[in-house]
């Protein structure tokens, strides 16, 4: 490895968004512009704060996502998880009158066990991340069918509604939600041991339990903490719906996934920030947004995301690359 | 000279191949000792065994002249034994500090949270850095970025600053250029000024010359000898080494 001349010190910005931040931050503020541009009603305050009232479950998700990314984990479960959380949650408070925390405690604890689930196949069993989660993509969303019978699940007391749809002044509660997960695992990231850990497990196993680490363990959190957070995100996402439906958060793992592999997070482990997979979701948020605003087929949607999953990915295998 | 370290007949095999054939190794305080032999002799399963990467198959390890149940790394750091692997053991998207203090940062308290304190971790590292006379500008500096010589010269600070007393060292020359080996080996001595056992493995005579007290050598999993540098030289460790034949053909 040919050593780089010694940097004086990291900038604000890769400390806050990644070594790629500055790249994401272009093509966010490109984006931007372009949209701003390009539609009257982008830049109002009413479709600004309905954009991240749309992207909040997608980044409380990608939060969990971007710290087991780090770690050299992967978790493609995680729409299916949505789906089973929110059921489980929904069927708690409307079949059997549990009250609404309760019922909302229950469908966060639920998505930290199938992530205990998922770690647990991938350090005890040692399965690889993407088959054991692809496996439970599949199985959990045939779950959410049984628990349901098919049905959506309606009948929700208005009081569940409030997590998803309430305001506090003109701030949407799950924006807040959101804001605060944000913060919170800022600090996680930056000044616990376990956000230090996961750089140091994604960045080399090896060595990291030469240095003493419990590597399985603080892989089995990464995944617990992925699951706790899609469960409060599937929790979200019924009460916005005032239902719980057997086929929410189809795609949702494409969407986590892109979002952060956009936001600078190292899809080989060892790297990423969460800034950066802030401004990764903006940019899936803008995208859908605007296309709704520019009256673009939503099928091109799915196309424009997948491409830029795909180019996201390459630039960074193609960097890796050439640094080795 | 007491002795802080010790190995009583160890034996390992990997299916058919004898790793190692009762294989027994001192080392004594304050020294340094040049574990030698050519490659595949046995030197880097008989490390692990001892920092407790590998589980022997039979046999015994002393420290401090106390049976020690070393049955995995954390065992060995326990005792005091650090090693520092030929493949490093750096992780390179975590800084300086990040890497000198893995698996046993500095916390403070913000009430009941505890929460790493960068500032003391870096302080720290500074100073033991200092101490080994290894200069590297900016310890916020990702280890990937910095030359061979400095992380090797990190690698062993490392297992130095916990190792309270001994530190394996696993060809710590091996990948650097003429200048970087000598100031790792300067590193090297002052780690024994400062107290500590050493064992280095080493291919390059002329290092561990520059270096050890005593040399062990080993071939085939067995040891064909001990010898002190004051009585020895390059070409009886060489003959060891290799059997005797490159001096039968020389003289």
């Amino acid at each position: 490895m040919s050593a780089a001349p010694e940097k004086e010190s990291e900038s604000w910005i890769s400390r806050f968004l990644g070594v790629q931040g500055l790249a994401t931050f272009v093509v966010f503020f490109f984006i931007f512009v372009f949209l701003s541009i390009a539609s009257p009603s982008f830049l109002t305050a009413e479709n600004l704060i309905g954009l991240l009232r749309q992207v909040s479950m997608l980044m409380i998700a990608s939060v969990g996502m971007t710290f087991l990314i780090i770690a050299g984990g992967i978790d493609l479960s995680i729409g299916s998880s949505n789906a089973v959380t929110g059921v489980v949650c929904a069927l708690l408070v409307a079949r059997l009158g549990l009250p609404v925390s309760v019922g909302i405690l229950a469908g966060i604890l639920c998505g930290g066990a199938l992530g205990l689930v998922n770690g647990l196949m991938v350090t005890q069993v040692r399965l690889p991340p993407l088959l054991a989660t692809l496996g439970m993509m599949v199985a959990l969303r045939g779950g959410a069918f049984l628990i349901t019978g098919g049905h959506t699940i309606y009948g929700v007391p208005t009081a569940y509604l409030w997590i998803g749809r309430g305001y506090v002044g003109f701030i949407p509660v799950p924006v807040l939600i959101m804001l605060a997960i944000f913060v919170v695992y800022l600090f996680v990231q930056r000044r616990t041991r376990f956000g230090l850990y996961m750089y140091a497990i994604g960045g080399d196993r090896v060595a990291s339990r030469r240095a003493g680490i419990n590597d399985r363990l603080f892989t089995v959190l990464a995944y617990v903490n992925t699951g706790l957070l899609v469960g409060l995100s599937g929790v979200i996402a019924s009460s916005r719906f005032g239902a719980a439906l057997p086929n929410a958060g189809l795609n949702f793992e494409m969407d986590v996934i892109t979002a952060v592999v956009i936001g600078g997070t190292s899809i080989f482990g060892g790297l990423g920030r969460l800034g950066g997979t802030l401004l990764g979701v903006l940019i899936i948020g803008m995208i859908t947004n605007g296309m709704l605003l520019l009256d673009i087929h939503s099928y091109w949607q799915q196309v424009a995301k997948g491409l830029i999953l795909i180019i996201a990915v390459g630039a960074e295998t193609i960097k890796q690359k050439k640094e080795d | 000279m007491a002795i802080v370290l010790e190995a009583r007949e160890i034996s390992k095999r990997y299916g058919r191949v004898q790793a190692l054939d009762s294989i027994s190794l001192q080392l004594e305080e304050r020294e340094i000792l040049a574990l030698v032999g050519d490659n595949g002799a046995g030197k880097s399963t008989l490390i692990k065994i001892l920092a407790g990467a590998v589980r022997r198959d039979s046999g015994e390890i002393l420290v401090d002249g106390r049976p020690a149940q070393i049955e995995s790394p954390m065992d060995a750091k326990n005792l005091g034994v650090e090693v520092v692997y030929q493949d490093l053991a750096l992780i390179n998207f975590l800084n300086v500090y990040q890497n000198l203090f893995l698996g046993r940062e500095i916390h403070k308290h913000w009430g009941p949270i505890p929460v790493l304190d960068h500032k003391e971790m870096e302080r720290q590292s500074a100073a033991k850095l200092e101490q080994l006379g290894v200069r590297v500008k900016n310890l916020r500096t990702w280890v990937s970025r910095l030359s061979g010589g400095q992380r090797q010269s990190i690698a062993v600070a490392k297992a130095a600053s916990f190792g309270r007393k001994i530190v394996i060292l696993d060809e710590p020359t091996a990948a650097l250029g003429v200048r970087e080996a000598q100031h790792v080996l300067q590193i090297v001595k002052e780690l024994k000024n400062k107290g500590a056992s050493v064992i280095i493995i080493t291919h390059n005579m002329e290092h561990a010359f520059a270096v050890a007290d005593r040399f062990q050598v080993i071939r085939l999993g067995a040891v064909v000898g001990v010898r002190k540098r004051t009585e020895t030289g390059i070409d009886e460790i060489v003959k060891m080494i290799t059997g005797g034949v490159f001096v039968a053909n020389g003289n």
